[in-house]
C-alpha cells in the first residue's frame, strides 16, 4: 500500500517544488502582509485585549494565512489531473482510493508545510515578539502540520466533482477570504458582536490561529488540547468526506 | 488470439468499452470477464493484470523519463529492489535508455507514444489496452509503434487494440470486431493474419 501513497505524495512534491512562480507568490504575501498591514497598522493602533504588540499577534495568524492559500489551493491539482488525464493514469492503477486521496493529501500538505515553515522563520525573525522556546515551535508546526492536512482535505472536496480550475479557484476565493477574516489571523476575537463570534466558533480555521498563536506566544482563547481535539475530529471528518466523494468522481 | 482488433467509428463506444474494462465506467447491465476476473467484483484484480494506454500520453512533462517510469512502478507495487534494475530493461528494449534525463515534456510526439506503452509494461502486465495509439503520430513513428507492438506480442502479450483505421488492424491484429453504436456487429479473422505470427 505505501509505495503507491508514496509515489504520489513524491510527485506531488515534485510538481509543487517546481512551480517557482506560485511559490514565490505565495512567500511575497505574508511578506507584504508582516511588512506593510503589520508594520502600518501597528504603528498608529493598539487592541486594549492584546498583550503584545500588533506585529506579534498578526505574525502567527500569517503563518495560518500561508497554510490556508497554499494548502487550499493544492486541491487544485486533482482538477488539472483531471483535466490534463492524469487522473486516469492513476485511477486505472490496482490502487484503492484510500491510497490516491493518503497521497494528495500528505504530498499538498508537504508542499504547504515547506511554505508554511518559510513564513514561519520570517515571523520569528521580523516579529519582535518574546523569544519562543523550541517546545513552542515544535508545537506550531504540529499544529501547522494538522491545519495543512485539513485544509488540502477541503480543497480536494470542492475538486473531487469540478471539472474546471477556474471555476474551482473562483468558489474557493469566495470561501477562503471570509475564513481567513474571521479566523483571529488578523484582529482578536473576544470583543466581537455575538453573531460573528459565533460564526468565528464555526470555522476551522480559528482553532488552527489560536494553536499556532498559543504556542509562539503563549496566548489562546482556547486551551490548546481544545484546539487539537476540534482540529483533529475537523481533520478527520473532512478526509473522509474527501474519499467517499473520490469514490464516485470521474476521471 | 494475441491481436485483437476494434474497429469503430467516432462515438461507436470504443473508448466506452476500455473505460469499463479499467473500472472508469461502470456497465449498466452485464459484465465481462479479463484475465479470469470479473470487471463488476473483482476490479483491482483485473487492474493488476492490464495495462491502458490512453488514446492522449498522459505522463507527467515535469519528470524525466526515467522518473515516469519509477512513478509507475510505485503506483503498481513493483517490489523496490527490481524497480531500477527493470525500468534500464525497458528503456533499452524501448531505444529510450540514453533518453532517460530528458524531460518527458521535452520529447517527439512519437518518443511519447513509445514512452506511454513502457510505463504501462513496468508491472508486466499481459495484457495491454491501447486506445487509438497511433493518432497524430507521422508515418515513420507509426511504423516504429507498430513495429513496437508486433515485437511485444512475441513476448506473449495480447494486445487489444482500438482504432478507426481499418488498415492498421488488417495488418497488425489476427482477429478483428467492428462496433457500431455500442453493439459489436461483426467478429472476424484478419486478410493478414499471417504477417502476425
Amino acid at each position: 500500500m505505501l509505495s503507491a501513497t508514496y509515489a504520489i505524495w513524491l510527485r506531488e512534491v515534485k510538481r509543487e517544488i517546481r512551480e517557482r512562480g506560485r511559490i514565490l507568490g505565495n512567500l511575497f504575501t505574508p511578506i507584504i502582509w508582516l511588512g506593510i498591514f503589520g508594520v502600518g497598522l501597528g504603528s498608529s493602533m493598539r487592541f486594549s485585549n492584546v498583550r503584545t504588540d500588533y506585529l506579534t499577534f498578526l505574525g502567527p495568524g500569517i503563518v495560518a494565512q500561508t497554510i490556508l492559500f497554499s494548502s487550499i489551493f493544492a486541491g487544485v491539482s486533482v482538477i488539472y489531473d483531471r483535466e490534463y488525464g492524469f487522473l486516469k493514469e492513476i485511477m486505472v492503477a490496482p490502487i484503492s482510493r484510500a491510497e490516491i486521496i493518503l497521497g494528495k493529501v500528505f504530498g499538498g500538505a508537504t508542499a504547504s508545510m515547506i511554505q508554511g515553515t518559510v513564513t514561519l522563520i520570517l515571523v520569528l525573525f521580523i516579529g519582535r515578539g518574546p523569544p519562543t522556546n523550541i517546545l513552542g515551535i515544535i508545537s506550531a508546526l504540529g499544529f501547522m502540520l494538522l491545519l495543512s492536512i485539513a485544509l488540502v482535505g477541503v480543497g480536494l472536496v470542492g475538486a473531487s466533482r469540478m471539472e474546471r480550475a477556474g471555476g474551482f479557484q473562483n468558489i474557493m476565493r469566495m470561501l477562503v477570504m471570509p475564513l481567513f477574516f474571521i479566523s483571529g489571523a488578523l484582529f482578536p476575537l473576544s470583543k466581537l458582536p455575538e453573531w460573528l463570534r459565533i460564526l468565528t466558533l464555526l470555522n476551522p480555521i480559528t482553532y488552527g490561529v489560536d494553536a499556532i498563536r498559543g504556542s509562539l506566544l503563549g496566548v489562546s482563547i482556547h486551551p490548546l488540547w481544545f484546539d487539537f481535539l476540534v482540529l483533529s475530529g475537523f481533520t478527520t471528518s473532512i478526509i473522509l468526506l474527501g474519499a467517499h466523494l473520490f469514490k464516485g468522481s470521474e476521471a | 488470439m494475441r491481436f485483437f482488433g476494434f474497429l469503430g467509428s467516432n462515438g461507436a463506444g470504443k473508448t466506452t468499452i476500455i473505460r469499463m474494462f479499467v473500472g472508469l465506467t461502470t456497465p449498466i447491465e452485464e459484465t465481462a470477464i479479463i484475465g479470469g476476473f470479473d470487471i463488476r467484483s473483482e476490479i483491482l484484480e483485473v487492474k493488476r493484470r492490464v495495462g491502458v494506454v490512453p488514446e492522449t500520453s498522459n505522463l507527467h512533462d515535469e519528470l524525466s523519463v526515467k522518473d515516469n517510469l519509477l512513478f509507475m512502478a510505485g503506483l503498481y507495487h513493483v517490489p523496490r529492489l527490481k524497480i531500477e534494475e527493470h525500468v534500464r530493461e525497458l528503456l533499452e528494449a524501448f531505444n529510450l535508455w540514453d533518453r532517460r534525463d530528458t524531460k518527458f515534456g521535452k520529447l517527439p510526439k512519437g518518443l511519447k507514444r513509445r514512452l506511454t506503452v513502457a510505463a504501462f509494461l513496468i508491472y508486466h502486465s499481459k495484457i495491454i489496452l491501447l486506445d487509438e495509439p497511433t493518432i497524430g503520430l507521422d508515418v515513420m513513428s507509426t511504423r516504429s509503434l507498430h513495429h513496437l507492438l508486433k515485437e511485444l506480442r512475441k513476448t506473449g502479450v495480447t494486445i487489444f487494440f482500438i482504432t478507426h483505421y481499418i488498415e492498421e488492424t488488417d495488418q497488425l491484429c489476427d482477429r478483428i470486431a467492428i462496433i457500431v453504436k455500442g453493439r459489436i456487429v461483426t467478429v472476424d479473422i484478419s486478410n493478414h493474419r499471417g504477417d502476425c505470427t
